[in-house]
């Protein structure tokens, strides 16, 4: 009874039941394809998001090649004057190549005990005492090939002072001898 | 008679209408609709404007997925072709780092505010003829003048706290240190001179 009258409404009216079927297809459709819409909208932002990412990550690196070749270049030239602890002979030959290049006498050179870093570091410091006689100018020197030489130098202290008495200086200027204590610190490779 | 017959009263003198009635044989459902509008013109029209607008809604859905689609797509496309390049460049930035970290630990250790050497050079400079230093002394950040100021006491104990601000002026020492200070100014019984000690404390990096 009931199916003979949707039959007959039917007939009645084709082009609304048509139009009404159509519209409610499309209603479904559109709520089914509308989650794929925001699906696809959050997909979109995440790869924007990362092409933004990797599109920063080759506009930084533009110059990135010469940055890094200058900073190798630069770590090298400091690994090469980089010491190592445990080449007590030939880290002592270096001061004893000053002494000899510079015509000072060294009257005292220790190396110390490396002291363990708390944080892991590249390099570690290498203590030294050194205690040098010559004049003015000669130890002047002696510091600024320290100070730019071939190894990277730390000065904790240094003391000037004259190797004779006040009294024994003034009475012969001619000789004005000095001492240069240092407590130095040399960088080297852990 | 007449007069009797006048005077009786009706005894319902308003008659009751009844409606005209009768039963209703039209079949509605088979009957020509003879309204100016058809009725079915108004349900097919509604029908027709709905389901239009769902169709413009979904036809605009539809076109927005296509649109974003091709988005994707073309991210994707973008996406991979940056992928490598990329790749390499925070490789080549994680190696630079590295690198930075060895240079900053070396700066650190080598980092201090005025050469030894220098700070020597610049006291020879400017060293008035009365002062003689004997002994120079950096530890600790602080650096320590040692000497003899010449003269009587009145006139030395002026040249040494002329040296002091001769410190504290100087264009390459001033900024370097926090104020140069005469520490001690006392005679040397062997001498008569007087023996002075100013101390030079660096200033810290802000």
């Amino acid at each position: 009874m009931n199916l003979q009258v949707l039959i007959l409404f039917i007939k009645k009216h084709p082009v609304g039941v048509g139009c009404a079927v159509l519209a409610l297809l499309l209603g479904v459709m559109t709520v089914i394809r509308g989650g794929s819409v925001s699906e696809i909208e959050t997909a979109l932002e995440e790869r924007t998001e990362q092409g933004n990412r990797l599109k920063n990550n080759l506009r930084y690196s533009a110059q990135l090649d010469e940055q890094l070749a200058v900073m190798e270049q630069a770590v090298r030239t400091v690994e090469s004057k980089a010491i190592n602890p445990g080449a007590l002979a030939t880290n002592l030959q270096f001061f004893y190549r000053l002494e000899q290049e510079m015509g000072l006498t060294l009257v005292d050179l220790r190396q110390g005990v490396v002291l363990a870093s708390k944080e892991p570091k590249e390099y570690l410091g290498v203590p030294y005492v050194v205690s040098v006689q010559g004049t003015y100018l000669q130890l002047l020197n002696l510091l600024q090939r320290l100070e730019q030489g071939d190894r990277i130098v730390q000065f904790v202290t240094a003391n000037f002072s004259p190797a004779r008495g006040v009294t024994a200086q003034r009475s012969d200027p001619t000789n004005p001898l000095l001492v240069l204590t240092l407590d130095l610190v040399i960088l080297g490779k852990s | 008679m007449l007069s009797k017959l006048s005077k009786k009263k009706p005894s319902n003198p308003k008659p009751v209408k009844v409606p005209a009635w009768h039963v209703d044989f039209r079949n509605s459902d088979g009957l020509p609709d003879v309204k100016p509008i058809r009725t079915s013109f108004f349900i097919n029209g509604m029908a027709a404007v709905v389901a239009a607008a769902i169709a413009i809604v979904f036809a605009n859905q539809e076109l927005q997925l296509y649109s974003l689609r091709s988005q994707l797509a073309q991210l994707d496309a973008q996406i991979e072709a940056d992928r490598r390049p990329s790749a390499e460049a925070v490789q080549k930035f994680q190696k630079f780092r590295a690198e930075e970290k060895k240079l900053k630990e070396v700066l650190e250790f080598t980092d201090r505010r005025i050469q030894p050497s220098e700070f020597l050079l610049r006291i020879g400079e400017i060293l008035p003829e009365n002062i003689v230093i004997e002994v120079i002394d950096s530890r600790d950040q602080i650096f320590t003048l040692r000497g003899t100021v010449s003269g009587t006491p009145d006139e030395a104990s002026g040249f040494a706290s002329g040296m002091v601000q001769l410190l504290n002026n100087d264009a390459l020492l001033g900024p370097l240190f926090d104020d140069a200070a005469l520490t001690s100014l006392v005679r040397n019984p062997t001498t008569g001179l007087l023996n002075m000690e100013i101390q030079l404390p660096i200033t810290p990096k802000e």
